[in-house]
């Protein structure tokens, strides 16, 4: 009574020890199998007890639901002014108090989530896509094109990521579009060496000798056998580099480099709270807080991803 | 060893090189014509195309590329749009400031750091490891500047202990009682970066056989710790004390302007946001070339300390 189909091997790198529970017979898995696979693999189980991960993955969830929700969450539109309130204190009336033009800093928070999740979301992905890319052919191609992408990685990964992003602000001027490009540009070293390493261990593994043996295109092996191997580790780092992104953005905002007034934006809100230290200190508590909070969420949340993909190396 | 010192103290020109291509040419495309920015936008054709000749920017840009290492090799940085004094002078007058932030900075991240690190790693799930690892959590997520606000509200502006503005005053106690706050606000997130290496490193060292032979041979646990274990759990913080450096260095911009406390900086923020291109460019090589040597430094300073490091 043994199945039809052949039996097929695991996916490389993939998570072997899923176990068989969820594994159907028949030669193709459904979409929903593999979904429920994904769920019950043996990392995800692990971070699924992770509390610290969990409570931060409910935390961005949230801030994504505010950012998304906006217009119908914030009790005031966020440039209204009220020019009598100045620079207030919490207040039945404005929640968290207001900014030096009287406007509600409750709004302008939910508001200024838009800016921190775009840029830090959007910048990523750039650099995620750019850096696997270019790490990716240095790694597989190797030789001279590789020594010359490594040494300038390991140049570049010296220099802060606030001090390159400064770098290209001051080359392309501030606004939100640069912005993401220079919190990408700042990132992308990571990136190329996070994807270049395995690349460079997984060419000389034998299922990828065993396809070019089989007369597999170069386009083939890179696109369906390696990819989908760095991809784990890609997107695992990528949300501890949102992380990073999102103080990036904060901090150039805060130069006042960044995301430009009139647009709300935390590290622009923080900047007005130092300089109206005086007035109003809830400003610049209320304002770093929520950086502070959304920044320490995607910090668990990579933690946990770590700790649960690499029990071994936990920090 | 001799060889492998040359070799990396040769390797410092090419970087410095490379670095200095970069912020030549981000320059010459952030600011587009030199002459341009330096009359600004209502200047006649004429003018800037004698300034244009004066400056020497009519020639090839290789040209203009040499001449600039080449004066960048001799510390010329050219002359402030703004101010019109030289480039080197504003900065070294700038510079030490924020040496002075970065050097409590990194004194009090290392002291905070290191011990807490042991003490998380040697008693692991411990209250204290749990504790110390939430905190530094915290301060790995807290921008510098947030530290240095609450700080700076706490104790400037309720106690009343430090000056809310920190200018450097005159003597020694002077100096140390105005970097006091920004220079904590540095160090404690110093602290969390330094104290979660030294817990990681040192719990990895702490599984390896020759401390369970230590303990196997009656050696007090003391003793396996700080002798046998720290010692080869440092190695890895000693590589990373580079970046630390590199961080503190960038987050000294931020903590300065909290602080409205002048240094490097200050310097450079306010060249960017009025366009002095000359300041930038020359701000922007200080950083790179302090960087590149800490971290040369420090790569000797581990070839010294990891024995099994190859020289060749």
């Amino acid at each position: 009574m043994a199945s039809a189909g052949v039996p097929r091997p695991a996916p490389e790198g993939g998570d072997s020890q899923s176990g068989p529970p969820s594994r159907s017979v028949s030669a193709t898995r459904s979409g929903s199998s593999r979904l429920a696979a994904f769920w019950n693999a043996r990392w995800m189980r692990r971070f699924r007890r992770d509390r610290m991960a969990m409570a931060g993955l409910v935390c961005v969830a949230l801030l994504v639901l505010a950012a998304v929700f906006a217009p119908w969450l914030a009790p005031y539109d966020p440039a209204e002014q009220h020019i009598i309130y100045r620079l207030r204190g919490p207040s039945e009336m404005f929640r968290l108090g207001t900014d030096e033009f009287g406007r509600d800093v409750l709004s302008r928070l939910i508001y200024g989530s838009r800016a921190s999740l775009a840029v830090g979301l959007l910048s990523v992905l750039l650099a995620g896509v750019g850096g696997t890319i270019i790490g990716g052919i240095s790694g597989y191609v190797g030789g001279r094109v590789d020594q010359v992408i490594s040494n300038v990685v390991n140049i570049l990964m010296s220099f802060p990521s606030l001090l390159l992003g400064l770098m290209v602000v001051v080359a392309l001027g501030p606004g939100t579009t640069n912005v993401v490009i220079a919190v990408a540009l700042s990132l992308l070293p990571n990136f190329i060496r996070l994807a270049r390493g395995p690349v460079l261990a997984l060419r000389e593994r034998e299922f990828v000798q065993a396809c070019r043996a089989l007369g597999a295109s170069q386009t083939r092996i890179v696109v369906r056998h390696i990819l989908p191997n760095i991809l784990g580790p890609v997107s695992v780092m990528s949300t501890l580099w949102i992380a990073t992104a999102i103080r990036t953005e904060a901090s150039l905002s805060f130069l006042g480099l960044g995301v430009q007034p009139p647009t709300p934006s935390w590290g622009h809100m923080i900047r007005s709270g130092v300089n109206n230290i005086l007035s109003n200190p809830w400003l610049a508590i209320f304002s770093g807080l929520a950086l502070t909070v959304t920044v320490l969420a995607f910090n668990v949340i990579g933690d946990g991803l770590r700790d649960a993909l690499d029990p071994k190396e936990r920090s | 060893m001799k060889a492998y010192i040359t070799r990396r103290l040769v390797s410092i020109v090419p970087t410095l090189l490379i670095v200095g291509s970069l912020v030549f040419f981000v320059m010459r495309a952030a600011a587009g014509d030199p002459a341009v920015a330096m009359l600004g936008a209502s200047a006649t054709a004429e003018s800037i195309a004698r300034l244009r000749e004066q400056m020497g920017l009519n020639r090839p840009l290789v040209v203009q590329y040499a001449e600039f290492l080449l004066q960048a090799l001799r510390g010329d940085f050219g002359r402030s749009l703004a101010t019109g004094r030289p480039v080197a002078e504003q900065i070294f007058a700038a510079f030490p400031d924020t040496v002075e932030l970065v050097f409590w900075g990194m004194l009090i991240g290392t002291l905070i750091g290191v011990p807490t690190g042991i003490v998380a790693a040697v008693r692991p799930n411990s209250v204290l490891d749990y504790l110390s690892r939430v905190v530094a959590l915290l301060g790995l997520s807290m921008p510098p500047f947030y530290l240095g606000i609450l700080l700076l509200l706490i104790f400037a502006l309720n106690l009343g202990w430090f000056p809310v503005i920190s200018t450097p005053q005159p003597g020694f106690w002077g100096r140390l009682h105005a970097a006091f706050l920004p220079s904590l606000s540095l160090g404690l997130v110093q602290a969390s970066f330094i104290m979660r290496m030294v817990r990681s490193s040192l719990l990895e060292v702490l599984q390896e056989d020759y401390i369970r032979t230590a303990h196997a041979k009656g050696v007090p646990p003391s003793r396996v710790h700080y002798r046998h274990a720290l010692r080869n759990a440092l190695i890895p913080v000693i590589t990373v004390f580079g970046l630390y450096l590199g961080t503190l260095l960038a987050g000294t911009v931020l903590t300065e302007t909290v602080f409205n406390r002048p240094g490097m900086g200050r310097l450079l923020v306010g060249a960017i946001q009025q366009r002095d291109y000359p300041l930038i460019q020359g701000g922007l090589m200080i950083y790179a070339a302090v960087i590149v040597v800490v971290n040369t430094a420090v790569d000797i300073l581990y070839g010294f300390v990891d024995p099994t490091i190859r020289y060749d």
